[in-house]
């Protein structure tokens, strides 16, 4: 192989990983693009949307994921380019939408609720939220993860204080035999048996690694409406932004992820969707707002 | 310069591994090093939340590659397989700055080779001291994604942006300077010369055929002799040597086989 075939086949691999992999692949293909920026949580069912958003209307979706808060305050310093924003209710919408950078307001299209996870057969025998608190109970959790700062958690058990009864909070941390700072990192010693209950939103029950490892515990609804803070975390909101390059598209996209097409993709992933049969048993999370604006501080941490 | 048979071969063959391994690894470099919201990238993929990144299964199978190639062959993963060796070669390729390439960097080029020792002590450093995520985790619809890539870099802080900065300042400078990377800062190269001490295979060099002619540092790609830390393997003395007097072979030989020095 002489020099000059070296580079040509290195160049010829590295154009092609370019615009295969990169924002030229649409262009390439000759395909109208709409880029859409999401919160990390997100990914897994919007990429599974995505892949049957592209084939229905022939665009290409350049995607990516992030802590929101991030994406937002990106967003806000340079709007240009990005067609539809996907996340949880954080605050920050509220600056987009004062800043009119949204070209409609934005819509919670699902819930994302938290649950309670236990190993297969459930040894530990939980019930219910007011379980986490028994001596025998083993946590585990993440104070780091699942924004804003990983507080979350916190902000729910508190709520449990609240509505079901108190120390449901301080037993679970002082139950827990093991924190950790990611999120995904709950599973494995609850998949394992080492630990006998933990609690993380219903979507990560349903990725590829944790689906059918676990028995999943609902939290009461009326827990979760109980949220002083952190409440935002649960509703999921959709909004086309005002200076995207495909507002045609950008419309197309979120009404149909709000609209019937999304359920299905929801389910598979999780999420209560708003037109799904259980929206009753949910309705007072769905009218859930970002909460008090001085999260923002701690939830742009939360990425860290 | 005319090419041996021989030479034209392991050339080749290099030439091929090199560019497999830049087609297997070369996404986890690209992740890694553009996207890695780690302090010291490569290192905590079993932490990470980017369950998409590569590194979350290849990162095992590549540090048992390491050290598996470290103990036989000392650095010539460096030489053979490494993406970021791989690119380098390929840039000290480009024709039209051949005329602006230089062999090493002047005098200073002795100290700046120890400079990728005191990187690697910073890299154990950090990793030990600093192992936490300092950005946020970001992922895109493929891992070649552009737009993931500047989102990593606008939610980088300033201590990521220098670490991106220097890694594409070391793969700019490989226009001007062959392996100027992995002659001067790449920790991993540094680690690897521990390799190059111990390893089973490495180059060695008949003293009896060998005329002491000096031609190496001046050829070798790392400019470097066949005898020192810093030799790559990469097999180019096998056929720069007119009198044929270097070749691969074991460092440990039976006392009743002919004597050859070895030379790492």
């Amino acid at each position: 192989m002489t020099r000059r075939d070296l580079l040509r086949l290195a160049g010829g691999i590295a154009l092609g990983t370019v615009f295969g992999g990169c924002g030229l692949r649409g262009l390439a293909k000759g395909r109208p693009m709409l880029r859409v920026w999401s919160c990390g949580g997100n990914y897994d069912l919007l990429m599974d949307f995505h892949r049957w958003f592209e084939a229905e209307t022939g665009c290409s979706v350049i995607y990516t994921s992030a802590p929101v808060e991030r994406m937002i305050s990106i967003i806000a310093a340079n709007p240009r380019g990005v067609d539809v924003l996907v996340g949880r209710s954080s605050p920050g919408w509220q600056d987009l939408a004062e800043g009119k950078r949204l070209a409609s307001k934005p819509q919670v299209f699902a819930l994302d609720p938290y649950v309670i996870i236990a190993p297969l057969g459930n040894p530990a025998g939980i019930n219910g939220i007011e379980d986490l608190k028994r001596p025998d109970v083993r946590t585990v959790y993440s104070p780091t993860s699942s924004g804003p700062s990983g507080k979350v958690v916190q902000y729910l058990l508190e709520a449990a204080d609240r509505v079901v009864g108190p120390g449901i909070w301080n037993g679970y941390v002082r139950n827990a035999i093991e924190a950790h700072d990611c999120g995904w990192k709950v599973f494995p010693p609850v998949i394992e048996g080492r630990a006998d209950a933990s609690i993380t939103r219903l979507s990560m029950t349903t990725a590829r690694e944790t689906r059918g490892k676990l028995e999943v515990i609902p939290v009461p609804v009326n827990v979760m409406a109980a949220m002083r803070e952190g409440q935002g975390a649960i509703p999921q909101r959709v909004a086309p932004l005002a200076d995207g390059s495909s507002p045609e598209l950008a419309r197309c996209y979120v009404k149909a992820l709000v609209g019937e097409p999304g359920v299905q993709f929801c389910a598979r992933h999780g999420y209560i969707h708003r037109l799904s049969a259980e929206t009753d048993a949910y309705s007072p999370l769905f009218q859930m707002e970002a909460g008090p604006r001085r999260q923002r501080a701690s939830s742009q941490e939360s990425g860290r | 310069m005319s090419q041996s048979p021989q030479r034209r071969r392991i050339a080749s063959v290099r030439q091929i591994i090199q560019l497999g391994g830049l087609a297997l690894m070369g996404e986890f470099l690209f992740v890694g090093a553009l996207r890695c919201p780690y302090g010291i990238p490569f290192m905590s993929c079993g932490s990470c939340p980017i369950r998409v990144c590569p590194g979350a299964w290849m990162q095992t199978w590549v540090i048992g590659f390491l050290v598996v190639s470290g103990l036989f062959v000392g650095r010539a993963f460096c030489g053979w397989a490494c993406p970021m060796g791989a690119i380098q070669d390929l840039l000290g390729r480009v024709p039209k700055l051949r005329a602006l390439r230089l062999s090493r960097f002047g005098r200073a080029d002795r100290w700046l080779k120890s400079l990728k020792y005191v990187v690697l002590a910073l890299t154990i450093a950090g990793f030990y001291l600093l192992n936490q995520r300092f950005a946020a985790p970001v992922r895109g619809h493929s891992n070649w994604s552009l737009d993931a890539v500047r989102v990593s870099w606008l939610t980088y802080d300033t201590a990521s942006r220098v670490r991106v900065l220097v890694l594409l300042a070391g793969v700019v400078f490989g226009l001007l300077l062959t392996r100027a990377w992995c002659r001067y800062l790449c920790p991993l190269g540094a680690l690897l010369t521990i390799g190059n001490k111990l390893s089973l295979v490495n180059l060695a060099r008949d003293p009896q055929a060998c005329k002491n002619c000096g031609k190496y540092p001046r050829d070798c790609r790392t400019y470097t002799t066949p005898g020192t830390a810093d030799c790559v393997l990469c097999g180019d003395c096998i056929e720069g040597c007119r009198s044929h007097a270097v070749s691969f072979g074991p460092r440990y030989r039976c006392r009743s086989e002919p004597r050859t020095e070895q030379i790492l």
